[in-house]
Order: C-alpha cells, then structure tokens, then sequence
C-alpha cells in the first residue's frame, strides 16, 4: 500500500489531453464541410463558427476532464487498485466526449434544417411578393 | 494471491480488439447506406461516416474502461476464467443488440421521405 494519488495524476492528465485535442482534431476537420453548407458557401462566417464550436467543445471537455481528476475513494492503493482508479476516470472521460460528439452532430443537423427552413421560407414570402406586384400592374 | 491485472489486462486485449474491428467494418460496409441516405453526397457520407466512427470508439472503449472498476477480487484461476468469459460475452451481446437496432433504424429512416429530405436539404 502506497500512496499513488500523484502517479494517478501524472498519468490521467497527460492522457485526458491528448484524447481531448484528438477528437476535436477529428471532430472539427470533418464539421467544416457541413458548416459550409449550413452558412451556404459563405466560408469566413461558416470557418469562424467552426472555430467557435471548437472552442467551447475544449472548455467543456478540458473543465470536465479536470472536475472528474481528484480520487476520492482511496488514500492509499495498492496496484490494482491504481489501475482500476485510472481506468474508470479515463472511462467517464471518453464516453462524456463521445456524447459531446453525438451532441455536436446533432447541433450540426438542426443548423442544416434551419438553413432549409429559412430558405423555404423566403422563396415562399419572395413568390407573395412576385404576385402581388403582378396584380397591382 | 489476487489475478486481477493479468484478468483486466486480458479482458481489455480482447474486447478492445473486438471493439475496433467490428467499428472498422462498420466504417468500411455503412459507408454505402450513408451514401444511400444522403442521396450520393460523398464528402458529406464520408465525414459524417468519420464522426460516428470516432463517437462509437469513445463511447465503446469508455464503456469497457468503467466496467473495469466494479470487478470483485479474483482469488483463482477458475474464478478469473468464469468471470472473463461472462464479461466478454456481455459485450457481444451488446454489441450485436445494437448493432441490429442500428440496422432496424437505418431501414426505417431510409423509407421516410421526410427525413431523407431533412438530411440532404
């Protein structure tokens, strides 16, 4: 039995943030193509509100993996139980970042249908108009 | 004396391994009915096909780190070999479950007409 909170650490952070900077990586090289269909080839704006996304995708992930850092069931460990500790936080860290994920794509889908929405309606209102400018003639 | 490593690090060889390969072929054969859905858009299928590969491995490889956590102590051979071999086949059967409940889906959205509309518009 040894005191290996430190160690716990060591490893843990090291491993968060790399996992962290590799799924946004991932993440948001593949989300730029659909940004630039949700702001329809406007690609400063669809570029910077990828940028933005990125950004509040590391704050969430990084405080989260931070928050779940401190061991609270142990002050001593032996091996085993070093593992087991290590592995759960790691656990709870990665399945959190795979639901970021699924939450990222679904903010991506709603975008998409908004974009839509709002393109239908427009049409709609510019097609009234059409008319009613007609009938005025 | 406990087997508790040699059990955890033989349960996470094989289940990682399963995990990967099985989330592999998905990525290679779903690519096809992503394709379908979003009407022959390739660069949207294949990105979209990246982004489920990469939350099903997190969310997977998560899983099987926590689970690690609420193993009792192995004491012998026998009860490492009973144990290993329950978890293991937990996993499978989870992974079977979903991945049916995944094909179930893909089916029925594929005849919705509305949501076609939904993700290719």
């Amino acid at each position: 039995m040894k005191n290996l909170i430190v160690p716990t650490y060591i490893v843990y952070l090291p491993i968060a943030i790399v996992l962290t900077f590799i799924v946004a990586k991932i993440f948001f090289r593949n989300s730029k193509i659909f940004m630039s269909d949700i702001f329809r080839g406007r690609m400063e704006i669809a570029d910077s509100t990828n940028k933005l996304f990125e950004m509040g995708f590391y704050l969430l992930s990084l405080g989260f993996a931070l928050f779940i850092m401190k061991v609270n069931d142990y002050f001593e460990m032996n091996t085993q139980q070093f593992y087991e500790v290590l592995s759960e936080k790691i656990g709870v860290l990665s399945v959190f970042l795979g639901l970021m994920v699924f939450f990222n794509l679904y903010m991506l889908f709603r975008g998409k249908k908004k974009t839509s929405e709002n393109e239908r309606i427009r049409a709609r209102l510019e097609n009234q108009q059409n008319l009613r400018a007609n009938t005025v003639k | 004396m406990s087997w508790n490593i040699e059990a955890y690090s033989i349960y996470l060889g094989v289940t990682a391994y399963i995990t990967i390969v099985v989330g592999y072929m998905f990525h290679k054969y779903g690519f096809f009915l992503i394709l379908n859905l979003f009407n022959g858009n390739v660069q949207a299928a294949k990105s979209i096909n990246n982004l489920l590969l990469v939350a099903y491995y997190l969310v997977n490889l998560g899983y099987l780190a926590i689970s690690i956590s609420t193993w009792p102590e192995l004491l012998s051979i026998v009860q490492v070999l009973q144990l290993l071999f329950h978890k293991i086949s937990l996993i499978l059967l989870v992974l079977g479950i979903l991945h049916f409940n995944n094909i179930f889906w893909l089916n029925y959205l594929s005849r919705r007409k509305d949501f076609i509309k939904f993700l290719t518009h």
